[in-house]
């Protein structure tokens, strides 16, 4: 008799107490994790403040300057929002207005991925980076109701420019 | 990335000219995700930030389709792509179109 009433509490308890712990998980680990993120590439951008390199989106190089050799160079990242995002995402669409919970992400993606375009052309010894062009997908679609996968992608291309050494 | 081809996504290859046109050249592959690195992303979504497994993934397709443009544009004879344009679809099913199109043209 007190043992099936036990048995009963612990089954009535067993899924809210999970739900809890997933929703609370994904909140606290996520915030975590996603302030970590932000913090360094914080401090990465920082670090290349002084450098000039500039990454424009202009069709022509910048300078008039005899042009040495130019190659086409691109960086990709996938982000995902955390479930906790997501949750607050879905209960923000039924009132509609501004959904702060993606933004933290997305934000992230695009910066760290111009971040990177940035690097990689500073890495190959290139002067400047034109025609910067930034384009964002959605590469998973929620096919059933229990997949909770969600991932953008975001892709920066651009023309990386190296001008010759001697002025003419 | 390229053997002796000028790839670039302005209208020319700067700092030099062009001498004739082979018009438009394209590239494109399918790429499903996996199931285990599928739920691995799951997973990875509970705090969200990077998916890796995803990250690779579409680099490599996107490496794929550019390196087929590439082949297209090679067996015209041509010795650069300008303008080259990348589009990311998702088809259904979990499954995505990488496609990458652009001008051969030859330069001196």
């Amino acid at each position: 008799m007190d043992n099936e009433t036990l048995y009963t509490l612990i089954c009535n308890l067993f899924f809210p107490v999970l739900g809890l712990l997933v929703w609370g998980g994904s909140w606290l680990f996520g915030n975590l994790h996603q302030n970590k993120l932000l913090l360094t590439l914080d401090n990465e951008e920082k670090a290349l403040v002084g450098r000039a390199n500039p990454v424009t989106n202009l069709s022509q190089p910048s300078q008039a300057r005899q042009v040495d050799s130019s190659s086409l160079i691109m960086e990709s990242i996938s982000v995902g929002p955390s479930w906790w995002q997501m949750l607050m995402g879905w209960f923000k669409s039924l009132f509609g207005g501004k959904i702060h919970s993606y933004d933290k992400m997305l934000t992230y993606g695009r910066r760290v991925v111009i971040h990177r375009l940035r690097v990689q052309a500073i890495q190959s010894g290139f002067d400047e980076v034109i025609n910067l062009r930034v384009e964002t997908s959605m590469i998973s679609k929620q096919s059933k109701k229990d997949d909770k996968t969600a991932a953008y992608e975001f892709t920066a291309y651009g023309t990386a420019i190296r001008y010759s050494a001697s002025q003419d | 990335m390229s053997q002796g081809m000028h790839l670039s996504n302005t209208e020319t290859v700067p700092g030099k000219l062009i001498t004739g046109s082979f018009g438009l050249v394209q590239g494109s592959t399918v790429r499903a995700k996996n199931v285990f690195k599928d739920f691995g992303a799951g997973l990875k979504n509970m705090v969200g930030g990077e998916l890796k497994a995803y990250t690779e993934l579409l680099q490599e397709a996107r490496n794929e389709a550019l390196q087929r443009m590439m082949m297209d544009a090679q067996g015209r004879g041509a010795n650069a792509i300008v303008n080259v344009r990348f589009a990311t679809s998702a088809i259904s099913g979990g499954a995505a179109e990488l496609f990458a199109y652009g001008t051969a043209v030859t330069v001196e």
